[in-house]
């Protein structure tokens, strides 16, 4: 299983591929723009209606979350370092962070208003696909 | 009895210190045997018992704290972000491999997992349970513990780190009880025991004693037991923490032992000591009091006490001793020096007194007196005359018996001021006083040696110029009486002048003898007699005297064994018709006795008469020259009162005695004339 996951990460940064940020059936929105990824990321927005959103990276340094940061983020690590030291003190934490696209697709799968992102191959119709970007 | 014993320890303080050494010495000891026999046990039990409850106290914080350190940990686990992966599953096994650390870092034989509300175990330390079933479920709140059989469960309910209201499951420490013998000692006489009273539970070795949950402390017949109930998470748990009797107390059982065992040993050392060291307090005492007895007996107070060195108030006592020792040992040699210069200066004195004594012309005194003052101080002394103007010489004033007054003799030129000591002035002022008597005395001796002298000359010319004249007399008186015819009344008168005149003439002649005697000029002509025949002759001329007064005179020669002697006839028989006249002279009737006898080399002839007697007082004043007693008859005794003195002078120049005895007036008297037998044989 890890075998193959690593294998995808390696294929679709060596041909720029595809990644989707995606929540479950439950969670009612249906797409974002770059701007609402960053502040639920960022999390500057937090709730939407009555739901609790979860943003769930992956481990620090791992390529596609770096991608994301850079590409959709479109901060530095340095910087996000920084972001989130700043915002502890406010009482906010980073995302949680999960060890591989299978963790987040179950974390996503279970958890209403959790947003995850995963390399389009590994999309399947049992969630919605909200945003993507490209390598 | 109790004198015996006080008089035992108050003659000697040997035995005083012995006994006070052994009391001080013996009576902690004794004390302390006796404290460890009655108390000690019980002091002991009692420290074992808090010890105990110390221990057990100790275990309980041990064993709360680390269950407590566990219960924190479990909660600090399930509060990490990491716990979200229970969403995901933990497909990433990020939980498994950090529970599976902790088990390493906790140690012990636990188990810690993640139980979801699928109740299913979702990760572990331990593989084999992973995707078990839990089945103990029932007992899971928010946080806590719990046991099940073997194990006590520690668990902390799980909760999203995104949302705190969404329970994602629990995670939940496995931890066997077992684990808690780890903080039991190992000690083979301690037994120690966790137990839960109400599941019979009991962790830890199997007790050799029953146990009451009511009672906390117990002590047993073997065994010190102490109960604790312990709180938290075991709080129906009690420690049991007990220990042997026999081994807690062996320590106080042998203690006693020893010491009962040590009593003898003590008691020697005790004793030794104490008499080491009570020898060695007394022995300077003793040696103090020792040469004290020799010093009094001996009086030698050149002795001194030998010091040891050391400086202690014995060795003070000794010194001052000493000290007290030498000032009376210089004190008695200095009063003896000083007696012997005394005595020295007293014999020479006296030796001076004597030479000086023994001079007897004035010259001859000065002239020894001045050798010996010369002798005394060193010094060339001068004898001047005309120098009384000198007041501080040593001058000599004679008494002038004549003019009953001081005169001035001369000086001996002897600065007696410059002499400090006044015992020094005083001796020279003796031996000049002394001087002064012999000078005195040799002035004395002269003047009355020439008095003397010139008496007897003046006795003797005027007797011999007497006896001229009387002669005369008594020659013309007696042709008268023989060839003139007279009238009775004229040849009466005749009578009487020739009477008186021999009467003169017999004094005359007495007054001569005496005169003689004393001018030396008397002369004993020795020669050999029969002194038997000599008394025969005096009788016979005294008889006629004897018969005109009536008086008988008998003579006694029986006792004398040998009458030859060498005497002069003519002095002895003049002794012995002067003492019969006498005799017949102052008797009025009775008898005159003349008794002979020889004593040894002495002759003895007693005149012994029945007449007037002498009293005591006039005997002594008897043989005086012209004494003759008052009495009643002095009238009628005529005579010169010479006899006796000249007889007694007659007697000692024939080297005889004469001596007159008797019993007091009226009573008669005894003449004694005491002669030397000088046998011709």
């Amino acid at each position: 299983m890890r075998f193959f996951s690593l294998f995808w990460i390696f294929t679709l940064t060596l041909f720029g591929d595809e990644y989707l940020l995606v929540v479950n059936k439950n969670t009612p929105i249906e797409s974002l723009n770059t701007l609402q990824v960053k502040s639920i990321f960022l999390k500057k927005q937090t709730m939407l209606n009555e739901l609790l959103l979860v943003p769930i990276n992956l481990s620090p340094f791992d390529e596609v979350r770096l991608s994301f940061e850079t590409k959709v983020l479109e901060m530095s690590h340095a910087k996000l370092k920084s972001y989130w030291v700043q915002q502890h003190y406010q009482g906010q934490r980073p995302p949680i962070n999960l060890g591989s696209f299978e963790s987040v697709l179950a974390f996503v799968k279970k958890i209403d208003g959790a947003i995850g992102y995963i390399p389009a191959t590994l999309f399947d119709p049992s969630f919605k696909q909200v945003y993507s970007w490209e390598q | 009895m109790p004198f015996k014993i006080v008089a035992f320890f108050q003659n000697s303080l040997y035995r005083k210190l012995l006994v006070a050494f052994v009391v001080v010495a013996l009576f902690p000891y004794l004390l302390f045997f006796l404290y460890s026999l009655y108390y000690g046990e019980q002091k002991i039990v009692e420290k074992i018992i808090a010890d105990q409850n110390i221990q057990a106290q100790n275990i309980i914080d041990s064993i709360e704290s680390h269950l407590l350190v566990l219960q924190k940990e479990i909660d600090f686990l399930a509060s990490l972000d990491l716990m979200d992966d229970i969403i995901a599953e933990d497909i990433d096994k990020r939980i498994s491999r950090l529970l599976s650390q902790k088990k390493e870092d906790i140690g012990r034989e636990v188990e810690i997992f993640i139980v979801t509300d699928t109740v299913l175990i979702l990760s572990s330390s331990h593989k084999e349970n992973i995707a078990q079933y839990f089945p103990y479920t029932q007992h899971l709140h928010d946080e806590g513990s719990f046991f099940e059989e073997k194990n006590l469960y520690i668990y902390s309910k799980v909760n999203a780190s995104f949302d705190q209201n969404k329970k994602l499951g629990y995670l939940v420490l496995q931890y066997p009880l077992d684990n808690l013998k780890s903080f039991f000692h190992s000690q083979k006489s301690v037994h120690i025991q966790l137990y839960n009273p109400k599941t019979q539970q009991a962790i830890g070795a199997k007790l050799p004693f029953e146990v009451d949950v009511n009672n906390t402390t117990e002590i047993e017949n073997d065994h010190l037991v102490v109960m604790k109930r312990l709180s938290g998470i075991l709080k129906d748990f009690y420690i049991i923490y007990g220990e042997d009797k026999e081994s807690a107390l062996v320590f106080l059982y042998d203690l006693t032992l020893f010491i009962l065992l040590m009593i003898p040993l003590a008691l020697l050392i005790t004793l030794l000591t104490a008499h080491y060291i009570t020898k060695s307090i007394l022995k300077p005492i003793l040696e103090l009091t020792h040469k004290t007895e020799i010093i009094t007996s001996s009086k030698n107070y050149a002795i001194s006490i030998n010091n040891d060195g050391s400086k202690d108030e014995i060795a003070r006592l000794s010194l001052a001793f000493n000290k007290m020792l030498q000032t009376t040992h210089n004190a008695l040699g200095a009063l003896e020096k000083e007696n012997r210069l005394r005595l020295k200066r007293f014999v020479s004195l006296i030796e001076i007194f004597n030479k000086i004594i023994q001079t007897n012309n004035e010259d001859e005194c000065i002239q020894s007196s001045l050798e010996e003052f010369e002798h005394l101080s060193d010094k060339k002394l001068v004898f001047k005359k005309n120098v009384q103007d000198k007041p501080h010489l040593l001058h000599l004033y004679l008494h002038d018996f004549e003019r009953g007054q001081k005169t001035y003799f001369g000086s001996i030129e002897l600065n007696i001021d410059a002499l400090r000591d006044t015992n020094e002035q005083k001796f020279y002022r003796s031996i000049a006083s002394m001087i002064t008597l012999q000078l005195e005395h040799i002035r004395l001796i002269e003047r009355t040696r020439s008095a003397s002298e010139a008496k007897s000359a003046f006795i003797s010319s005027m007797s011999h110029e007497l006896r001229t004249p009387l002669n005369a007399i008594i020659s013309f008186t007696q042709y008268l009486l023989a060839y003139e015819e007279m009238a009775e009344e004229q040849q009466d008168i005749l009578s009487h002048i020739e009477k008186s005149a021999h009467y003169l003439l017999g004094m005359i002649n007495e007054v001569l003898d005496i005169a003689k005697i004393e001018a030396g000029k008397m002369q004993a002509h020795y020669e050999t007699l029969d002194l038997r025949t000599l008394l025969q002759e005096v009788c016979a001329m005294s008889s006629v005297l004897a018969e005109d007064k009536g008086l008988r005179l008998t003579l006694d020669t029986e006792s004398l064994l040998d009458s030859t002697i060498k005497s002069d006839p003519k002095l002895l028989k003049q002794i012995l018709l002067n003492l019969i006249s006498n005799a017949i002279k102052f008797t009025q009737n009775g008898e005159i006795k003349i008794l002979a006898k020889s004593q040894g080399d002495t002759l003895f002839v007693h005149v012994i008469d029945t007449g007037i007697g002498i009293s005591q007082e006039n005997l002594a004043k008897l043989f005086e020259d012209f004494t003759q007693l008052e009495n009643v008859m002095h009238t009628q005794h005529k005579g010169t009162g010479l006899g006796l003195s000249l007889s007694r002078k007659l007697a000692h120049l024939l080297d005889g005695e004469l001596t007159l005895e008797s019993e007091g007036e009226s009573k008669g008297s005894e003449a004694i004339l005491q002669l030397r037998a000088i046998h011709t044989s």
